[in-house]
């Protein structure tokens, strides 16, 4: 048998290697379909939408754990939940406009020092006797009124009713000393400043200060 | 720009190197791939996969000359059209007796052009076609093309004399009707 390999017709190898066809497709048109056969984009793209899912996850999740995020703001900047009571609310306006036009708007509140009545029954001692009914001053604690600001601020009228305060029954002896009883009728008078002029002492009215077992005088030596 | 530079360019994802390298082989591949699988169509799917191929294990490739380069991306197209003729089953081959051994006459080669050549090559049924190719033009021997098409080395050499006699006749029928038509 001969071998077939000394029968490798270079010849032919040579003319059939070298040999290039005339292109009978276009190869411009066979780049493009070259393109889309690369699997590499498909890994982009793949890579791509894990990502956006990993962020559309944390976003969710943020969202969910912060939702006072999305709350509204009044027009003075205070953030009103749904806890506040009408009250508190009314009280920071209050607060708030105050602090805004404290010349424009007295909307200090009033002290209404009322001569209120015990609307119980008198306490009976053990003796039987019953205590007089007492007249009591009560200071109110301030109530809201109707402030009516000037046109110049924009603030809405707030009109509410305070609701009326619970009297407590108290005995005499436990408001005051009960020697004084005059103190209680002087309290309630206009400041007072009588002026001796032997002694030249100036007297007013400071508040209570019975701490230091002194009356409430203010006195002034003038020589 | 030469062959080293573009595939320095080309391993950094340049499309633009990638191009040329495309522009400058894939002329020859698509000829290559002609010799084996015949139609132009299947020609080009079997390029273009191999130049999918070449492009992915560029990162790998170590440039030594450009004949290596050239011989690797042969082979790469070599064996894209093999696997798709055994995909087709085209070397279901009943395994024969060695026909007798015929010999090429090379003065045939002078008469007719490489086209025509080409053209004689494609003509050959798939399996004498295959094995001549593998042979006679890649240098192959009976035993590597036995074991690359999954056939005996016998059956090898009956495909191959078999493709040299039904060349030599159709050349031989060629050079008869020149012949003819000059006279």
């Amino acid at each position: 048998m001969k071998n077939n390999n000394s029968n490798n017709a270079p010849g032919w190898k040579r003319r059939l290697e070298d040999f290039e066809e005339d292109p009978s497709i276009d190869l411009h048109a066979s780049w493009e379909k070259l393109q889309g056969k690369k699997p590499v984009k498909k890994q982009q793209h793949r890579y791509a939408f894990y990502w956006l899912t990993a962020a559309s996850v944390v976003l969710i999740a943020v969202l969910i754990i912060n939702p006072n995020s999305s709350k509204t703001t009044g027009n003075t900047g205070h953030a009103v939940t749904k806890g506040d009571t009408v009250k508190a609310f009314i009280e920071n306006r209050t607060l708030i406009i105050n602090s805004q036009q404290p010349l424009a708007v007295q909307a200090t509140p009033l002290l209404k020092n009322k001569i209120a009545t015990i609307p119980q029954a008198p306490v009976v001692l053990k003796n039987n006797t019953a205590l007089e009914e007492i007249p009591l001053l009560i200071t109110e604690a301030p109530s809201v009124q109707n402030i009516s600001l000037p046109d110049s601020v924009s603030s809405p009228v707030i009109a509410v009713k305070t609701p009326p305060k619970k009297l407590k029954l108290v005995h005499i002896n436990e408001i005051t000393s009960g020697k004084d009883t005059n103190g209680l009728v002087q309290q309630e008078a206009k400041p007072y400043f009588p002026i001796t002029y032997p002694t030249k002492q100036v007297y007013t009215n400071a508040g209570d200060d019975n701490k230091t077992g002194k009356d409430n005088l203010i006195r002034i030596k003038l020589n | 720009m030469q062959i080293a530079e573009l595939l320095k360019e080309a391993k950094h994802k340049s499309k633009a190197a990638e191009k040329c390298l495309f522009d400058i082989y894939a002329g020859r591949m698509m000829t290559l791939c002609r010799r084996y699988v015949k139609s132009p169509e299947d020609a080009e799917e079997m390029m273009l996969n191999g130049f999918v191929k070449f492009f992915a294990a560029l990162q790998h490739f170590r440039y030594e000359n450009d004949a290596a380069v050239y011989n690797w991306v042969k082979r790469i197209m070599i064996n894209e059209c093999l696997m798709f003729l055994r995909k087709q089953q085209a070397f279901k081959i009943v395994s024969e007796s060695e026909a007798e051994n015929v010999s090429l006459d090379e003065d045939l080669l002078d008469r007719l052009s490489a086209r025509e050549i080409f053209e004689q090559v494609v003509q050959l049924p798939v399996g004498y076609r295959t094995v001549f190719n593998l042979f006679v033009i890649e240098g192959m021997t009976h035993a590597e093309i036995a074991k690359e098409l999954g056939i005996t080395a016998g059956t090898s050499k009956s495909q191959l004399n078999k493709a040299r006699t039904l060349l030599q006749k159709n050349i031989d029928k060629v050079n008869y009707h020149e012949k003819q038509q000059q006279q």
